[in-house]
């Protein structure tokens, strides 16, 4: 009963002490260990960080896209996700607003330079 | 904050002799072309009332005004065409003197914090990866621009919870590599802030 009330990331710990107990999200595959320790290693921690700490932190990140695909399914076109909903759903934390708009501009100029070179390529 | 810190810049740079504000200069520059356009607004006037009354030298004073007419208008566009110029030369000036500052800096890092600073940018979370776990929560393809921006945002969140655990950390007076502890502290810390979305909490108005 008590372990309802904790918080899901409390189950990871004795997952690992466990070693292969079933517990939630302990038993998928982890996806994001190799690029995560990069990651956490790139915003200050140490360069080898612990696993329990790779771990919790990517099952933060599958909770958060998480959360933002459900919200996003639920608003705008129901159902599906586009990228309006993500930037409107974003708007009020200036830095994330910040890195998408950043983002998908770059994205923009990338994709009208590569046209632009394969263009100028097919001339030629 | 960018304006900030060019002012903050400038101050640094006081015997340096570098080229600051081209902004300046480039009014400098434009200045003759200005007083020439409102030069010509004043005698432009005055010579189409001489046109009429004059004869002998109508024609002459008539194409003076005609080229005084397109000259004023031309030269009203220009003050247009360089204001706009002057605009996005000051937006680049910002991004000129952002990049100038983060070269500087990068070039006088040492070789751990070459490191680290290489990490932080290279960074990434696999495309692919993400495209299979949105794709599985919502049951129908996505564009790729979704791929991209749920990719960036999950690596700021990476990096506000890190941020967050390294200051937990030094508080309790311990070092890194963090342990599940600061991690757990961040998160419950974000959440109060409301950074971390929560959907599951169901919220009772009326008790």
């Amino acid at each position: 009963m008590a372990d309802e009330e904790e918080d899901p990331t409390f189950e990871e710990d004795n997952d690992d002490a466990g070693g292969g107990a079933d517990g939630g999200q302990g038993k998928r595959k982890r996806l994001f260990s190799k690029e995560l320790r990069c990651m956490m290693y790139g915003f200050g921690d140490d360069q080898n960080p612990y696993t329990e700490s790779v771990d919790i932190l990517e099952d933060l990140v599958i909770e958060f896209i998480t959360e933002m695909t459900h919200k996003a399914m639920s608003i705008g076109r129901q159902g599906r996700v586009q990228v309006e909903d993500i930037v409107f759903l974003i708007r009020k934390d200036p830095r994330k607003f910040a890195r998408v708009k950043d983002l998908l501009t770059m994205n923009e100029e990338l994709k009208r330079a590569r046209k632009a070179f394969d263009e100028a390529n097919y001339g030629s | 904050m960018a304006n900030h810190s060019v002012s903050l810049w400038r101050k640094t740079q006081m015997g340096s002799g570098m080229e600051m504000s081209p902004g300046p200069a480039a009014l400098t520059d434009t200045a003759p072309e200005d007083t020439n356009g409102e030069g010509n607004g004043d005698p432009e006037e005055a010579a189409t009332e001489d046109a009429t009354e004059l004869k002998g030298q109508e024609a002459s004073d008539l194409i003076e005004t005609g080229r005084e007419d397109s000259s004023l208008l031309a030269s009203a566009a220009k003050k247009m065409r360089i204001e706009t110029k002057e605009r996005k030369e000051k937006k680049h000036e910002v991004d000129e003197d952002e990049i100038q500052k983060m070269q500087i800096l990068v070039s006088s890092f040492s070789e751990e914090q070459l490191n680290r600073y290489e990490m932080y940018r290279r960074s990434a979370f696999p495309k692919a990866a993400i495209k299979r776990l949105i794709q599985s929560i919502t049951g129908t393809s996505v564009s790729q621009n979704v791929v991209i921006a749920m990719s960036g945002i999950s690596k700021v969140f990476v990096g506000e919870v890190v941020e967050e655990a390294l200051d937990v950390c030094e508080k309790w007076g311990e070092l890194p590599p963090l342990q599940p502890k600061h991690m757990r502290e961040a998160v419950r810390r974000l959440k109060s802030r409301g950074q971390i979305p929560n959907s599951k909490h169901k919220k009772i108005i009326f008790h």
